[in-house]
């Protein structure tokens, strides 16, 4: 039976904030960016509910205008100019050094951002990535790989610059 | 750090901040309202063409609206008084196909239910009175998702909507600026706000205008304008409106409506009617919609071929179910018909369905439906 437009925003919403969420960085715009996405699907319901079910034409759209955001340079976040300081380098310190990537995410430019989720968070395979992003899959592994080296990069960075343990700071 | 580990770190900071993401709570309410708010410039334009019958009904109606019931509409129609203002003639009877409709759906699996004396307002009386002339379009007064609505347009053409409420209305987004205004003496707050950046409706991203006051102690009211708006012309809109309110007709009468569901929308040619447990929305979808369509009936408007003809009162109708909606059109007086849809959510055991049709009659006021 055909899904309810109730039911997916009663079943599916948490799901998209988080998605939302994790693309902003930002819990305002993440409600934004699920808001306009469920109007536009409430708009045109009976025409997207096919086989897939309305979640492709929904999250196609939240990408389409997050990405579009960047373009009109109206986003009201604005891209961190210096990479940030790691908290510490020191092992024990993984919950410190999560956080530092959840900062360094927001280094990445929203294509790789939007890879980087898709692919890390929401475990899709490349060629549902490509077909989200209406790119081609060596675009997404371009993207992947760019944000991969990036973040590499910083994180490498911050160790050689910690102290060593049991060194003077 | 090769890429595996950078890789394991990507994937516990995404699922450990996914967890702050927003719980989203009025989603549901502020979708469907905001989905209503851009389709209604389209259909008031259909519209238009018609009288809105409205009526002035002087200064004696009270602002006191949706805490005090009784006053927010005239009294409902007695149960036992005739339905139809416009009774149906029969019409000349025409071969009624009796083909199969499919089964296994909701339509042959809908729940016993029970017709009770309806309790549809014969009009919706809004508070206040907008002004007219000057450019001023003709107002539409509306029930949208269970709130008072007045759409209007201005003489500069943009358009403003006015909500009631009965406690102060939350900001239109988490975002939107307030500052503070006065309205006829009276504090107010103007948010600035925007959907988002991308929003199709505001193609020149000038920010959104909504008007925040109180203009009696049970009463709020909520003015929303189109993107770029100017405020000093939203506050003149405000203060142009007085005391004494207007009043427009339900289009349908009705005679009798199933046991425990709610009207959420009443607009000059729609009806909703929404199952017990459904939350207010301004949409048609997930319930029982009475619509005035142009054409005659005396043909199926949705042939198909589970189409079958059906006898609603007098009269000759037709019943076309698929799996995901129903319709049944009634032809009516004046060469019109009546539509009533059925998403799967509002489904009847189809003789409760036909005794409820039975019961409609159309007003002077009601005005053909375009989507």
């Amino acid at each position: 039976m055909q899904i309810e437009f109730t039911e997916f925003v009663h079943g599916r919403s948490q799901g998209l904030l988080r998605f939302a969420y994790l693309l902003t960085g930002d819990r305002h715009l993440a409600e934004d960016l699920v808001q306009e996405a469920l109007v536009r699907a409430h708009r045109r319901w009976s025409g997207i509910v096919g086989e897939e079910g309305p979640e492709p034409y929904v999250r196609k759209t939240m990408l389409r205008q997050y990405l579009s955001w960047r373009r009109r340079r109206s986003f009201a976040e604005r891209p961190i100019a210096e990479l940030p300081e790691l908290a510490t380098a020191d092992p024990a310190a993984r919950v410190a050094e999560t956080g530092a990537m959840w900062v360094l995410l927001r280094t990445l430019p929203r294509s790789q951002r939007a890879v980087v989720v898709l692919r890390y968070y929401e475990d899709l395979p490349d060629a549902e990535i490509a077909r989200l992003l209406g790119c081609a899959e060596s675009t997404v592994r371009v993207h992947a790989f760019h944000a991969l080296k990036k973040l590499r990069a910083a994180l490498a960075s911050d160790r050689e610059a910690a102290p060593a343990p049991g060194g003077r700071s | 750090m090769n890429d595996d580990e950078v890789e394991a770190r990507l994937r516990d900071a995404l699922r450990q901040f996914a967890g702050d993401a927003p719980p989203g709570v009025s989603m549901l309410t502020t979708v469907t309202t905001e989905s209503a708010r851009r389709g209604r410039r389209v259909r008031l334009a259909a519209l238009a063409s018609g009288a809105a019958a409205l009526v002035a009904i002087g200064a004696a109606v009270p602002f006191a609206l949706r805490g005090a019931p009784p006053a927010l509409v005239a009294a409902p129609s007695s149960p036992a008084s005739p339905a139809p203002s416009s009774p149906a003639s029969p019409v000349p009877s025409s071969p009624a196909r009796s083909v199969p409709v499919p089964s296994a759906t909701a339509w042959f699996s809908a729940r016993p239910a029970t017709l009770v004396a309806a309790t549809v307002p014969p009009s919706l009386v809004f508070p206040v009175s907008p002004p007219t002339g000057g450019g001023y379009g003709t107002p539409m007064i509306s029930l949208t998702a269970d709130r008072l609505t007045l759409f209007q347009t201005l003489p500069t053409t943009a358009s403003v909507t006015v909500t009631v409420y009965d406690s102060q209305p939350p900001a239109p987004t988490a975002r939107s600026r307030a500052t503070q205004a006065v309205v006829a003496g009276r504090a107010a707050t103007v948010y600035e706000w925007a959907w988002s950046d991308d929003d199709q409706t505001n193609p020149d991203s000038s920010p959104r205008v909504s008007l925040v006051w109180q203009p009696s102690a049970r009463t709020w009211l909520r003015l929303d304008a189109d993107a770029g708006t100017a405020v000093p012309l939203l506050i003149a809109y405000a203060e142009a409106l007085k005391p004494g309110g207007v009043k427009a007709e339900t289009p349908f009468t009705f005679t009798l409506m199933p046991s425990g569901w709610t009207v959420d929308d009443i607009s000059p040619a729609v009806v909703t009617f929404a199952p017990p447990g459904t939350d207010p929305t301004a949409g048609f979808l997930f319930k029982l919609v009475v619509q005035l369509d142009e054409e005659p009936g005396l043909q199926p408007k949705f042939a198909g071929p589970s189409t079958a003809g059906v006898r609603v009162g007098e009269r000759q109708a037709w019943l076309t179910t698929t799996p995901e909606v129903q319709f049944l059109q009634v032809p009516v007086d004046g060469g019109r018909s009546l539509i009533l849809q059925v998403s799967p959510a509002a489904a009847l055991p189809q003789d409760v369905l036909l005794r409820f049709a039975a019961g409609i009659g159309v007003t002077p006021s009601a005005q053909v439906s375009h989507g």
